[in-house]
């Protein structure tokens, strides 16, 4: 980049960002603040017996109680989305806020179980010329990380970008799209983007 | 000479003369013998053979000789006489004549070296010493035409003497000042700039330099900065390092040279290159350490200019960490010196003014990256000294708290919030290191109502969504109660009750940052006021515990475990101790549910195990507790009334604070234990009285077994049937087999195996041997029994543990397995033999043989092997069971180098439905993957076709196999070759593909870490 067009970006604190994934692993940290229970008790080894089926053996333990399903939801397209780097600052697009939960929508497309995952994005400033750039990394990791069953569509979230809808239309066309995964250097600045991912 | 006769021959034909002509005849390639000879001549010297006159006559012809070259050999042959002669051979008056003698031909070759190997000698005088570096300086001017080997030797000459004769070259003042600095004018080789740089370190040090500063200082600073880079293989081993610390030494050397040192070494700094700014402040940083406060009070303004640039626009993280190193260094030496300008203001007081006011400019606009940077200048600056701490705190809190009132959006005030912290925590490290009485007069009292009320309301009126904001609120308050002696007790008091309000009340769920950053302010809180958090925090806490036991599991959860963090600190722990005690009493007395006593009785655990440490007896205190309990325990069970203590949980939580308390109590408790084993501190023997008829007392055994864990094994033990296991043995397998409650049963086992290891003699282990061998499994009842496979599994756990019988108790398992009834029992029971157990342990006493896991398992492996292609296919999974058992509880190592047998057995196992085998089958192949990769690569193919296939099949596969599988296979990649992934990516990214729409969400997550990691594969590497 020639010259940084948002010098000076607001930054939301990574405490302050909506995640799942910290509540996952609340109960296991080292850290969690009221889990003397974890290290003061050892585990209900009384329930230790490899002969009974149902046993809490140390592989098979917790969080397998029940096999239900859990959908893929707009908390977990913004995990996958929300670690992205910004091209310009060593920043995440959630901390950034370009991505934000609630600019996030699934909905059904028809028939079989097919779905639309819609991404707004607010690009930190109204003439940011690398919304475009943002946008097609968004795009890329949603499309190597979700199932096939998954369309993926974003676009810039209305009245935040003077080009707001050419950007979204570029992102749209697929021809577009393909060609820019064609361009080298495009990509190793994406690869770039999309190392920071967690 | 006096030694007539017995002279032997060689010696008496040593002629000096011939032996100088032999000198004079070597060439250029004779170095070896050149000085071989030279060193003949000194050790005739030496033994007083010859005389010094008798060698400088037989060179006299060659000195004499037209010939520069000859001329110069012939001082070469006496230079190397002088350097093998020891430093007390030549007399004062033969050293001063060879001085003279060699002072006056010092312009031919050799006679340098000579002066070199002269100088070092005992005698040689202060006035020798002048005599020749005169001679240096005035007759060797041209040294930049001579070759590198003769410069150094004049340098190292100058060097030397300036080394043995500091004093009198001393009184040479001026002259020798001028002299070298015009002697050294030029020079550019390293190693003789190593030498010129000692030199002019000495002079800057010790001469008055007068009105000669400048000129010494261009002579050095010529080189800066340094750009040096060594010839490979120089012989020398001279880094660019070297010369740069030498010449930064020189340039710190003397105050005087800090008028140019200052603005010249700045101006560096507009340098692009971050190696020379690196270089630029390492130099400054010296010069600040040794130059006087007067000095840097006049360049601090400069200093200060060019710095600020570099923090505020740094380009690299810790570039900018040391320019603010630099801007703290000036201000704790101006501190160390109070000097006072004309007006009688400190020069501490003018740098931190001026510096302040800046940052104060840079922190109107709080959310600006320089903003941060200026509180870490101000931080930095105020944790230098306490006075310092003081000029700053006058310098910027009047305004810095206006315009935090004055702020409209919370992410500004965030912004100010942080200033503050970093202040604040300099402050806490300031006081603490240079701790200050309360009639100091001290500014920030003055700001600590206006701090403590600004804190609070943003910590507890503030929206619970602004989570960030309300941490640093608490961290400011926490920091600020930190500060030794500036907030009163009644303040803390205030503050700590926001503390309690948010670690009870607050949700913590998610979001537990702001609890545990609370907690541990409590916990740090309790160092210096502990007497707050006991009248405060304590009961408090005890307060929000029920009486009963509540559903509210969470609730009084939190409560306890708060509890016990605090009981961990020493000042705190044998209060709260005692009270969770009282609260167990309260709570048993109330039949509270069983759940709470649990856990009340885990944090009394957690308490006192943290203890230790500290405290080796620690139980001890607690002996008189923990008998009432056990003994509560016992009467319960024996009037068979319900009771929170005949709960099988409760009696394990007591079970395990018993014995910890036992192992921690003094000798003579302990043994004291020991007789009541069975009894339960009740008069009467519970354990066999009446054969356990009721589970109530069928349950006894549990903290009988604790008991045993607890107590020593030592001769003469009082333990009762210690003297003939064959009776209790017996019991207690046929008890345990019966019984139908599995935590019953498994305490039985527990306690079997307990006797067996840590107590049994040879006759009990032969007792056990007979009951393994016994046990009846060819009865088919027996054989298709698992409780009777359990204890044949546990017994011979606790014999193989320490090592007695193991190979025939392992062929004896393993001919098992090949049994019709019993073989599939036996097989899942293997996992019993190497399995963790709570209570078997090196701690408790039990025997446990460092070799004993490697035994069972290269047995079991080689005995697989062997056997494992002509087994009935009924039989191969039971193998595989049982290898598979050993598996998981063996070293990491040891399953590594056995991977060449392993491989094929493994990738059986995968096929085979037992979910457990299949677990810790893949567990192996993980840990193979990433600490031996080339011990699978043969059979990689194999190992991706079934990891995937246990990933992709939901129907067989629960979700935490197929979650291994997806982690494993995200492993592969950069473990091994490229070409050797290359074929595999393909089919790998089609089958993930498919794992991207797992039900589970741990699975999806995997499977998107899988295939990323597996696609950056595909991806050319356009690194630069």
């Amino acid at each position: 980049m020639e010259s940084i067009q948002n010098a000076n970006p607001t930054i939301r604190a990574a405490s302050d960002l909506p995640t799942r994934r910290r509540k996952a692993s609340f109960s296991t940290a080292a850290s969690d603040p009221l889990g003397i229970f974890t290290q003061a008790i050892p585990s209900p080894s009384y329930n230790f017996d490899p002969f009974s089926s149902s046993s809490t053996s140390p592989i098979s333990s917790d969080s397998d109680s029940e096999e239900g399903t859990e959908p893929i939801d707009t908390q977990e397209i913004y995990d996958l989305i929300s670690t992205i780097s910004d091209p310009e600052h060593p920043l995440s697009l959630g901390s950034l806020a370009v991505v934000n939960l609630p600019d996030i929508y699934i909905r059904p497309l028809g028939a079989q179980d097919l779905q639309v995952v819609t991404v707004e994005i607010t690009p930190t400033i109204t003439h940011c010329s690398l919304a475009t750039l943002i946008g097609l990394g968004i795009r890329v990791r949603l499309e190597r990380c979700l199932p096939p069953r998954f369309r993926v569509d974003v676009r810039v979230k209305e009245g935040t970008h003077s080009t707001a809808e050419q950007v979204t239309k570029q992102l749209g066309d697929k021809e577009r799209v393909a060609a820019a995964m064609e361009n080298q250097q495009l990509m190793g600045v994406l690869k770039k983007m999309l190392e920071t991912c967690q | 000479m006096a030694m007539e006769g017995v002279i032997p021959a060689e010696q008496q034909v040593f002629d000096p003369v011939s032996q100088a002509r032999n000198y004079m005849h070597t060439d250029e390639n004779q170095k070896d013998s050149a000085e071989q000879l030279a060193r003949e001549t000194a050790s005739q010297l030496e033994e007083k053979n010859i005389t010094l006159i008798a060698v400088i006559e037989s060179i006299g012809e060659y000195m004499r000789d037209e010939d520069n070259t000859i001329r110069s050999k012939s001082l070469g042959y006496l230079a190397g006489i002088l350097e093998h002669l020891p430093s007390k051979t030549l007399s004062r008056q033969q050293v001063d004549v060879i001085c003279t003698f060699l002072v006056q031909r010092i312009e031919d070759g050799g006679a340098v070296e000579g002066l070199l190997a002269l100088q070092s000698s005992f005698r040689f005088s202060g006035d020798m010493a002048i005599t020749t570096t005169r001679a240096i300086l005035e007759n060797l001017q041209d040294i930049q035409t001579k070759p590198q080997r003769q410069r150094h030797s004049i340098i190292r000459l100058v060097h030397d003497l300036l080394g043995n004769h500091r004093n009198a070259i001393k009184t040479m003042g001026t002259v020798f000042l001028v002299g070298v600095i015009d002697l050294f004018g030029g020079e550019k080789d390293p190693r003789n700039l190593m030498l010129v740089f000692s030199v002019v370190y000495v002079v800057a040090m010790e001469w008055d330099l007068e009105n000669h500063v400048e000129s010494l200082f261009d002579s050095i600073f010529c080189y800066y900065p340094i750009t040096f880079r060594p010839p490979p293989n120089d012989p020398y081993r001279i880094t660019a390092q070297d010369l740069k610390l030498r010449l930064r030494q020189c340039i710190a050397a003397s105050s005087r040279f800090g008028e140019y040192a200052f603005p010249q070494l700045l101006e560096k700094l507009d340098s692009g290159s971050p190696n020379i700014k690196r270089d630029v402040f390492d130099t400054l940083m010296a010069c600040i350490e040794t130059y006087g406060a007067r000095v840097l009070a006049e360049h601090s303004n400069n200093l200060w200019e060019s710095l600020k640039y570099e923090v505020f626009h740094a380009q690299e993280e810790d570039l900018a960490d040391e320019a603010l190193k630099i801007v703290q260094a000036n201000a704790a030496r101006l501190c160390t010196e109070l000097a006072t300008d004309d007006n009688g203001i400190s020069f501490v007081k003018q740098y931190l003014d001026m510096i302040s006011k800046e940052c104060l400019e840079k922190l109107r606009e709080p959310q600006h990256k320089q903003a941060k940077y200026a509180s870490m200048i101000l931080a930095a600056l105020a944790v230098s000294d306490h006075r310092a701490l003081d000029e700053i705190t006058k310098a910027i809190f009047p305004s810095l708290l206006s315009l935090y009132q004055g702020a409209e959006t919370i992410e500004s005030r965030r912004s100010f919030l942080e200033c503050f912290l970093i202040i604040l925590g300099a402050a806490v490290d300031v006081f603490r290191a240079q701790p200050r009485s309360r009639t100091d007069h001290i500014p920030l009292e003055k700001f600590k109502d206006t701090l403590l009320q600004r804190f609070s309301q943003a910590l507890m009126g503030t929206a619970p969504e602004e989570m960030s904001y309300r941490i640093l609120a608490l961290s400011c308050l926490a920091k600020l109660s930190n500060i030794p002696s500036i907030l009163s007790d009644e303040e803390v008091g205030l503050a700590v009750q926001y503390f309690n309000e948010i670690v009870l009340t607050e949700d913590a769920d998610g979001r537990p940052d702001l609890v545990s950053k609370a907690i541990d302010t409590l916990l740090e809180l309790s160092e210096s006021r502990s007497q707050i958090l006991l009248n405060i925090t304590v009961p408090r806490l005890l307060a929000g515990l029920p009486d009963a036991g509540s559903t509210d599991t969470k609730r009084y959860q939190r409560g306890i475990s708060i509890l016990a963090r605090l009981s961990t600190k020493h000042n705190l722990s044998d209060t709260v101790i005692r009270r969770l005690f009282g609260r167990l009493d309260a709570a048993l007395i109330n039949t509270a549910t069983p759940q709470y006593c649990e856990a009340l009785l885990a944090a009394l655990a957690y308490a006192i195990k943290s203890q230790l440490p500290m405290q080796a007896h620690v139980g001890e205190n607690y002996v008189q507790k923990a008998t009432d309990l056990i003994k509560r325990s016992g009467e319960v069970a024996k009037a068979g009334v319900s009771d929170p203590l005949t709960n099988m949980g409760v009696l394990r939580a007591l079970g395990r604070l018993v014995c910890l308390i036992i192992q921690t109590a003094s000798d003579s408790t302990r043994a004291n234990f020991n007789n009541e084993v069975y009894t339960l501190f009740t008069n009467e023997f519970i354990i066999t009285d009446d054969k356990y008829s009721t589970v109530i007392k069928q349950q006894t055994i549990i903290l009988s077994t604790y008991f045993l864990a607890a107590i020593n094994d030592k001769p003469g033990s009082p333990l009762r049937y210690a003297a003939d296991h064959r009776p209790i043995l017996e019991d207690l397998v046929a008890i345990t087999i019966a019984s139908k409650e599995p935590g019953i049963q498994f305490a039985f086992l527990q306690h079997i195996t307990l006797l067996v290891n840590k107590f049994a003699d040879q006759s009990g282990l032969l007792v056990a041997w007979n009951i393994c061998k016994n046990i009846g499994l060819a009865d088919s009842r027996n054989a298709t029994n698992p409780d009777a496979v359990k204890v044949l599994m546990f017994l011979a756990k606790a014999q193989i543990l320490r090592m007695s019988n193991t190979k025939a108790l392992l062929d004896h398992l393993l001919g098992l397995l090949e049994m019709e009834d019993c073989g599939a029992l036996v097989a899942t029971g293997f996992e019993i033999l190497l399995s963790q157990d709570e209570v078997l342990t090196k701690q408790n006493g039990a025997k446990i043989r460092l070799l004993s896991g490697q035994v069972v398992f290269t047995h079991t492996l080689a005995h697989i092997t062997k056997a494992f292609t002509g087994a009935a296919p009924g039989v191969r999974p039971r193998y595989l069971i049982a290898l598979g058992g050993i598996l998981k509880h063996i070293d990491r190592q040891l399953v590594l180098s056995h991977m060449k047998e392993l491989n094929p057995l493994l990738l059986q196992s995968l096929i085979v439905p037992e979910t457990a085998l299949k677990g810790a089958v893949i567990s192996v192949l993980a840990i193979a993957i990433s600490e031996n990769p080339l011990s699978v690569e043969e059979h990689l193919s194999s190992i991706i076709a079934q990891l995937l296939q246990i990933a992709m099949n939901k129907a067989t596969n629960e979700a935490l196999l197929r979650l291994q599988a997806v982690r494993c296979l995200s492993m592969i990649p950069g473990k091994f070759k490229e070409f050797v992934l290359i074929p595999h990516t393909k089919t790998v990214d089609r089958d993930v593909v498919k794992v991207l729409d797992d039900p589970r969400r741990d699975v999806r997550k995997a499977a998107v870490d899988c295939r990323t990691a597996w696609l950056a594969l595909d991806e050319p590497d356009e690194d630069d």
